[in-house]
């Protein structure tokens, strides 16, 4: 079964369910050689990691792998920043080595961070088996730094054991506008296994998007993280899909969930600003929500957009943690079709 | 003699304290695994006395710095990362109770790399070896000892 085909990191997903993503990293150090949080970490030793890479990567090329050196207008990297916030911040050199949804970057926090990367999050079995098998391939040609008490040894204590780190971005529109979107971040928060991001600044949720990730590495097997983490996204994306049952049933609250679109949409077409950055994402996440379920006539506005590719599009290329996004420049050369046909 | 390193296995290397005239300070007398980890930083350090070190700068008591890379105890609490692999030994007392209060456990339950089980297999087989050798010297079978002792250092070079 081609399970990847078409889908992940640099593929688009076609179907209109959950625009759920995930990703599973593997931190991975070279033994001997200072991790690049040290200040030891010269560029001496960034080439030697560099070089023992290479070593790995040679058959992989003729296998179609690709080799990037970074910059900060990588489109690669732009799209891996919802995994890694500090990708394009970060002053090292760092390399990319990829194919489809898996990688590795090379010289990030870690020596080595291996990756999968996909759409469905309700089964991440077939993602570990592949993740899993692209580790042992690296493996077998490096040392890596490993204690037999500790397991994987990271830069981060956060990391060590497995070194297995799951995330999953959730878009929880219906259940954001039946219980209210701080009510959901804080039910997050206030849980133990798992740690929840968001996007915006000082913690403000933008566009319904939750990111959550698991705590535990260290104590724990790969299988058993990945079942809990299953386990966990499953019941969550449970409720969503109640909540939305609920809203297609109740026509009341159909009522309200429009007279906030409509007060939100004209408000924003009337004088848009940079910081109404969290109204426009909240509005097409909204949006999405109502055109899936079919609770909101798509003949106005936006009507010869699919607004499901601009949505794409949004946390695709302009929602990146840490990054500066020019909403305003987005808006007027990608958009400004939308704004002459309002 | 022990190694002036962990102060508990036997000495084997013997690395010597070059001064500024290029004569001999002073000696150092490290067992094989010492040997292997120490940094160049740490044996050139001018508090360096032999016969003194396990005590002065045995890694798991000395907080100031991790001995190989020298990161310090402050700057993984500023920052939450270590710098290389061995700051791990240097502060476990510390990382511990961070572990016990963070992770699910302080070992270890997932998988493991193949190059490391090949080389566990080995040192089990070599410690296995060594308890059949010490038994047949005692059993003065000096002929099955001396064909053992050829197996384990065919194993021993497999490790290096």
């Amino acid at each position: 079964m081609n399970f990847f085909s078409n889908r992940g990191l640099f593929g688009s997903r076609k179907d209109k369910q959950f625009p759920d993503r995930v990703a599973l990293v593997l931190s991975r150090n070279l033994a001997h050689i200072p991790f690049p949080s040290s200040t030891y970490f010269s560029p001496i030793w960034s080439g030697e990691v560099q070089e023992e890479v290479r070593k790995v990567y040679l058959p992989l090329a003729r296998k179609g792998f690709s080799w990037v050196g970074v910059t900060s207008h990588s489109k690669e990297l732009k799209l891996l920043s919802w995994v890694f916030p500090d990708l394009l911040s970060d002053s090292l050199e760092k390399i990319l080595i990829y194919k489809g949804n898996l990688g590795t970057i090379v010289n990030y926090q870690d020596h080595l961070s291996l990756f999968v990367e996909g759409w469905s999050c309700s089964n991440l079995e077939p993602y570990w088996n592949k993740l899993n098998r692209w580790d042992n391939l690296w493996e077998k040609q490096l040392e890596y730094a490993y204690s037999e008490q500790l397991g994987y040894l990271s830069s981060s204590p956060s990391r060590l054991g497995t070194g297995l780190k799951i995330y999953v971005r959730l878009h929880l529109p219906a259940l954001s506008f039946l219980y209210g979107e701080d009510k959901i971040y804080q039910w997050f928060k206030d849980g133990d296994k798992f740690r929840v991001e968001v996007y915006g600044e000082e913690d403000q949720v933008l566009a319904h998007l939750f990111v959550v990730s698991n705590l535990f590495t260290l104590g724990i097997k790969e299988t058993e993280i990945l079942k809990m983490t299953q386990d966990f996204v499953r019941e969550i994306q449970g409720w969503e899909k109640q909540a939305r049952a609920f809203l297609v049933k109740s026509p009341s609250h159909q009522d309200i969930f429009w007279q906030i679109m409509e007060s939100q949409y004209k408000g924003l077409m009337r004088t848009y600003k940079e910081q109404d950055k969290k109204k426009f994402l909240d509005f097409v996440s909204f949006w999405l929500l109502a055109q899936e379920e079919g609770i909101m006539p798509q003949s106005r506005g936006f009507s010869f957009m699919k607004i499901h590719d601009l949505w794409v599009k949004i946390v695709n290329e302009g929602l990146s943690k840490g990054q500066n996004w020019k909403i305003l420049d987005f808006l007027e050369t990608e958009l400004g079709r939308i704004f002459n046909d309002v | 003699m022990k190694c002036d390193m962990c102060g508990w296995r036997e000495a084997k290397v013997v690395v010597y304290l070059i001064g500024a005239e290029r004569e001999v300070k002073n000696k150092l007398f490290l067992c094989s695994a010492c040997s292997r980890e120490v940094s160049v930083s740490w044996v050139v350090s001018p508090d360096s006395q032999k016969g003194s070190l396990s005590t002065r700068i045995s890694p798991l008591e000395e907080k100031e710095s991790c001995p190989f890379c020298g990161w310090q105890w402050e700057e993984f609490l500023e920052s939450g990362l270590f710098g290389c692999p061995h700051c791990y030994n240097s502060y476990f007392p510390d990382i511990k109770n961070w572990l016990l209060e963070n992770q699910l456990g302080t070992h270890h339950r997932g998988k493991n790399p193949a190059n490391w089980r090949k080389k566990n297999k080995i040192r089990n087989a070599i410690l296995r070896l060594s308890r059949d050798l010490e038994k047949c010297i005692e059993e003065e079978n000096y002929e099955k000892a001396g064909q053992l002792k050829k197996i384990m250092e065919k194993l021993n070079a497999h490790l290096k």
